[in-house]
């Protein structure tokens, strides 16, 4: 019975000790390429522990570790040294495994994060590196095609969508071994990100103008009015992750916009995907509010006689191409 | 009008898949008087009058 109990105390005093902070802070070897093996070990251990993770962090953030990995970075892709690129991958990987927002800060800063991404695609010691570089330039050519004008809501739209791409693509996605909740620092950031880009995009009013009108000019080009709609969709997407009331003030912004007219311009275009994005532009908003758009209908038109009905169940079979569809519309009583 | 305009696309389309099933929802939606509020009346008469017409067309009915 004493030697349970001994036990017993002796691991209450290891546990202890890990919530403490009398453990001594962890120091990194010094920046340099011939101590790469040595500091990727050190960072694959300093995940063990909450407390490890939490000094681990520290010393990354201190000393501009960061900075000074991704310089071994490019030094190391000029030499081509793939064992120490591949160090490099692990390195990163672990910091990301960290899931510490003021570390996702530097990381992601816009002269930083695509060289972070170039340490992450040596992944494979014998396969090639994964191009993931060149598609962010890719997508970043994209999203320009909407004319922003303000830098810092630029930076924090192409911000926004690397991130993305790192989180969707590139790191490993949640499974036994690495858990749902492992990442979710990154989660937020992206989260809090595009609450920011709505917010700034709404206090633009100029921007959301001039795009309005252009959407519904029409000597836009259509890929030009395509591309419009398509951020339409995006900016829709992003305002899901508003507090009600912020909800709210965006749609009532988009519908004095005029997204609804706008609307009926594009979901007849023949392009699909503008297609495709203005229905699901508009499944957002009668998701959100059908009345929205039924109020719009009513003063499409103007108020005819009423007619007096009883109450209508209307089974409707329509057939187009080789298909039927069963449509049942419930209606209700009316009376006057 | 909007609401025609997508009943249209609805019956028109392709791919039925892409489309068509998620305008079918949208319109469903806009017609549910559960969750219509004082637009009720306006807008079911605004519908039998103006929307059953395209939405039944040329089309058999039963």
């Amino acid at each position: 019975m004493d030697i349970t109990q001994d036990i017993v105390e002796e691991s209450e005093d290891e546990r202890f000790e890990e919530m403490s902070d009398s453990a001594p802070p962890i120091e990194l070897p010094p920046c340099e390429l011939s101590r790469l093996d040595d500091i990727a070990e050190a960072i694959a251990n300093g995940l063990t522990t909450p407390s490890r993770k939490e000094k681990l962090a520290m010393a990354i953030e201190s000393d501009n570790y960061i900075k000074k990995l991704l310089g071994l970075f490019r030094t190391c892709e000029d030499l081509e040294n793939i064992l120490e690129l591949h160090h490099l991958y692990e390195i990163f990987k672990n910091i990301f495994l960290l899931n510490k927002n003021a570390l996702f800060e530097i990381m992601f800063a816009e002269d930083t994060i695509f060289d972070v991404v170039g340490c992450l695609e040596y992944e494979s010691m014998d396969n090639p590196p994964r191009p993931h570089r060149q598609y962010l330039r890719k997508l970043a050519r994209f999203r320009e095609a909407i004319p922003i004008k303000n830098q810092e809501l630029l930076a924090k739209i192409h911000q926004t969508y690397r991130v993305q791409y790192i989180q969707d693509i590139i790191l490993p996605a949640p499974s036994v071994f690495v858990e749902d909740t492992m990442l979710n620092s990154l989660s937020s950031f992206i989260f809090f990100n595009k609450v920011e880009i709505v917010t700034l995009i709404q206090e633009d009013e100029k921007f959301l103008v001039d795009l309005f009108a252009l959407l519904t000019d029409p000597n836009t080009p259509d890929l030009k009015r395509r591309d419009i709609v398509l951020f339409l969709k995006e900016f829709c997407g992003f305002a899901q992750n508003l507090q009600p009331q912020g909800k709210d003030a965006f749609y009532k912004t988009l519908t004095c916009l005029g997204i609804l007219p706008a609307l009926e311009i594009t979901l007849v275009m023949k392009d699909q995907r503008t297609k495709s994005a203005s229905t699901d532009i508009l499944t957002a908003i009668v998701e959100y509010s059908p009345s929205i758009v039924r109020n719009y209908t009513l003063q499409q038109v103007s108020k005819t006689d009423e007619v007096s009905s009883s109450t209508i169940y209307l089974h409707v079979r329509v057939r187009y191409k080789s298909n039927t569809m069963f449509i049942t519309f419930f209606a209700a009583s009316n009376a006057y | 009008m909007l609401i025609n305009i997508a009943i249209e696309q609805m019956l028109t389309d392709t791919e039925p898949e892409l489309g068509a099933v998620q305008l079918m929802g949208v319109i469903r939606l806009l017609l549910d008087p559960e969750n219509m509020l004082t637009e009720k009346t306006d807008f079911l008469n605004f519908f039998y009058k103006h929307s059953i017409q395209t939405l039944i067309g040329k089309n058999a009915c039963t």
